[in-house]
């Protein structure tokens, strides 16, 4: 990334840009700020580090804490990425993406592979990570031991004398309550060794991908004002116990649509008749697959056409 | 015999700051050696201060001015200056008590109150409680009620159950405040062959018996108190 | 049970201001292995700020109290570091509160609750803290089939049991008690001065126990020390200090039970 030009504002080129905003939204001095806070954060693998959060044209919950980051990232040689629950075409990830392009100016993907830097709610795409790519969460509760302990002064004790104990009472709670660890989302994680950390509402299935990552994965926490942080290569490990080992989610089922055995599957109600099927969450990744000739049972059916980003065949 | 209590110079008072300060003296001077094998019973009209020199030797009250030595793992130890810790192991090991009450403690029953001082000595329950077993058998307490806590139980059967317990475990001292206050002619035979029991074994006893007859048989000789106003 | 030549607790000096107030002053002693000491006394006498400063919560105007620690040795309570302080209370000391729900987690369940002591100490083997949890239960004589229930569903008296429990799980040395049996109905109290007493023989347990119920001090306690506006007037051998008082505050302490 170079930030030479976002640095001269009005200097890039402004064909596309809203010539009423600063470059990337957020003024230079904010963005400074932040990016003092990423810095502190990719250091301290894990730690959360508090930012003074601005207000943003959108509300809490949104993913103000992923757009500031984003604002602060990107600059006019990057491609930019927006999914929500793993899907490019969703409300939430068209409106960010286009929020960018107009702000920035910044080339838009949905292409993983492309992408320099994903801004990301829900998943990590199935599609490996590369070193040059930067991940960024939206982060709703962004304390992991908030489950267990209130008090935020506790939790920052908790935090830097590592008493974590408390943080396997959720998991014990689980098999007690259902047999299984049953936490399917936002499941705690201990990072570099030390910091247990939340890694935003992605399944558990998206856990191990985190570990040993070749990218860079920062969170943001827009409503309570934290960044953090997994450095590229950093050892990322989910809590369990000795006989109740981490498990990711699997499916009997394959991907109707590509037939991927390896993706997580959404499902999918197709009628009334409560027909139902299973489709990657992760759009690109399944129509890549289409792409080089992969498909699933469900394929050739009309009326999941509009699932395969095709218009649906109507006369 | 080697001397096991050394009564000297031993005053007691108690100042009632509740009521205005005033002194109640209760002896004076009092000089008193028990040894081995031998059994002492303190005699006196009623408000003597028999009471208070049991208690006082089994550090229970706290005396104003003298000395109370306790033979204790063969070391003599002044009662009056000894540490709370000290005078716990010297009750735990060396100095049983026999009050005229049991002091009963919820939910424990009969046989675990009895077994108590040996277990806390020597942490083994099957041999505290057989003998816990066959001390109540001998003071004819009905197996039946060895399991209840003995709240419920008659004057008489507590007063043995507390008698029991003081002969759990065998102490080299020996303090007995009435002991045969309330029991039948049968039960006070076997406190007496208890008593003579423990003396034989070597203890060293000092009790108040208001039953001339268990008095005579039990004790060697009598310490005549007398109350403060006689003495004075 | 024991005889150990070192004690536990030695402290000395312990003196707490509010401001011009006092909290306690000039309090020493030495707590022995094995050993229940009993601080008795009205309220507002300074007996929790006294449990405070000894237990390491609140830190003394003047004064040090020492531990001694398996794990660290000889510990000065208010001159260690935070985690040192933090683990000690999570391991070899215990303190229960007078309310439970100051010591429990309401919102786990009794198992997650028993659990967390020893997660907190790296227990991971579900099944082992599970049954260790069970073990724990039946202890303080609560059915173990309750394991899985939340304790705002126990009894004042269960919640306080489980409680103590939470405390006794990672084998604490020292265990400090503040009313423990306060606002509990007499069956209750019965019953849980009986099985503290006997948990407390048994593990061979150091124990400080606040309370102004002169009844639970000679049930439990060894010794007895007496605050009367914030200092010690009188300490010695519980059955002593309640037959035999000395001090003109203590017999009338004494003398205002109904019985002790």
């Amino acid at each position: 990334m170079t930030y030479q030009e976002d640095l001269m504002p009005g200097k890039s080129d402004a064909t596309d840009n809203d010539a009423g905003y600063n470059y990337g939204y957020l003024n230079e001095q904010t963005k400074r700020m932040i990016r003092r806070a990423i810095l502190k954060a990719v250091a301290i693998p894990g730690y959360q580090v508090p930012f003074a959060g601005r207000e943003m044209p959108m509300p809490y919950g949104w993913g103000t804490g992923g757009i500031q980051l984003s604002a602060c990232l990107l600059g006019p040689n990057d491609v930019f990425k927006v999914i929500d629950q793993g899907a490019d075409d969703t409300t939430n990830a068209v409106s960010i993406r286009k929020f960018f392009a107009r702000v920035t100016g910044v080339e838009t993907t949905e292409k993983t592979g492309e992408a320099t830097v994903i801004q990301t709610r829900h998943r990590i795409p199935e599609a490996p990570l590369q070193e040059d790519q930067i991940m960024v969460y939206q982060v709703p509760i962004p304390e992991p031991l908030r489950w267990v302990e209130p008090r935020e002064s506790e939790t920052r004790k908790m935090h830097a004398l590592e008493e974590y104990g408390v943080m396997h009472v959720q998991l014990y709670e689980d098999i007690a309550r259902h047999g299984r660890i049953a936490t399917n989302f936002m499941y705690p994680v201990k990072v570099d060794g030390r910091y247990i950390m939340c890694p935003s509402p992605i399944p558990k299935f998206d856990n191990p991908k985190l570990d040993m990552s070749p990218a860079l994965h920062l969170f943001g926490a827009g409503r309570e004002k934290r960044i953090y942080a997994v450095p590229p290569y950093t050892d990322v490990k989910s809590l369990d116990f000795e006989d109740h080992p981490f498990q990711v989610e699997s499916w009997d089922a394959c991907c109707g649509l590509c037939g991927a055995r390896d993706s997580y599957l959404d499902e999918v109600i197709l009628n009334d008749e409560g027909e139902r099927m299973f489709v990657c969450s992760d759009t690109d990744y399944c129509s890549s697959r289409r792409a080089q000739g992969n498909f699933g049972p469900m394929a050739g059916r009309e009326d999941v056409a509009e699932l395969m980003g095709e218009s649906p065949q109507t006369a | 015999m080697s001397i096991k209590i050394a009564v000297s110079n031993l005053d007691k008072t108690f100042t009632l700051h509740t009521q205005g300060g005033t002194v109640i003296n209760v002896f004076a001077n009092l000089n008193l050696e028990v040894r081995s094998g031998e059994c002492v019973a303190l005699a006196g009209a009623s408000g003597a201060g028999k009471s208070s020199l049991i208690c006082s030797l089994y550090g229970n009250y706290k005396p104003q001015s003298g000395s109370i030595e306790i033979l204790h793992d063969g070391v003599m130890i002044d009662m009056v200056t000894a540490s709370p810790r000290e005078i716990l192991d010297i009750r735990r090991h060396t100095m049983g008590y026999v009050s005229q009450f049991l002091r009963v403690v919820p939910r424990v029953s009969a046989l675990d109150v009895v077994a108590e001082p040996l277990l806390n000595l020597n942490g083994n329950v099957d041999e505290a409680r057989a003998k816990a077993a066959s001390l109540l058998e001998r003071l004819n307490i009905p197996s039946a009620l060895w399991n209840l806590p003995p709240a419920t139980f008659s004057g008489g059967e507590q007063q043995r159950v507390n008698i029991a317990r003081g002969f759990c475990v065998a102490y080299p001292i020996l303090l007995l405040d009435e002991p045969t206050a309330s029991l039948d002619a049968d039960n006070r035979q076997v406190v007496v062959s208890l008593i003579n029991e423990a003396k034989q074994a070597g203890a060293a006893v000092v009790g108040i018996f208001h039953d001339e007859e268990v008095r005579d048989l039990v004790s060697d000789r009598l310490f005549e108190m007398h109350s403060f106003k006689e003495a004075a | 049970m024991q005889t150990f030549n070192e004690p536990m607790i030695h402290a000395q000096g312990v003196t707490k201001y509010y401001g011009p107030m006092v909290g306690c002053k000039d309090v020493s002693f030495d707590l022995w292995p094995g050993e229940v000491m009993g601080i008795v006394g009205e309220s507002g006498s300074g007996k929790s700020t006294l449990l405070r400063c000894l237990s390491g919560r609140l830190d003394p105007t003047s004064g040090s109290v020492s531990y001694r620690s398996d794990e660290f040795g000889d510990v000065d309570v208010h001159d260690c570091s935070e985690t040192v302080r933090r683990k000690l209370l999570r391991t070899e000391l215990g303190v229960v509160h007078q309310n439970p729900r100051d010591g429990l987690r309401l919102g786990v369940t009794a198992g997650a609750n028993l659990g967390e002591r020893l997660m907190s100490v790296g227990a991971r083997h579900y099944g082992n803290i599970r049954k260790e949890a069970a073990k724990w239960l039946g202890e303080v004589e609560i059915d173990a089939d309750r394991i899985d229930h939340f304790p705002r569903t126990f009894s004042g008296g269960m919640q306080q049991r489980l409680q103590i429990a939470c405390n006794l799980i990672t084998s604490p040395r020292i265990v400090f008690m503040d009313e423990p049996t306060g606002g509990l109905d007499v069956s209750v109290q019965a019953r849980l001065l009986d099985l503290l007493r006997n948990l407390v023989s048994r593990l061979g347990l150091s124990v400080i126990l606040v309370t102004h119920d002169l009844a639970v001090a000679r049930l439990l306690a060894h010794r007895l020390m007496v605050m009367k506006s914030g200092e010690v007037v009188e300490s010695g051998l519980t059955d002593q200090v309640l037959d035999d008082p000395q001090h003109p505050y203590t017999q009338l302490l004494v003398s205002s039970i109904l019985q002790a």
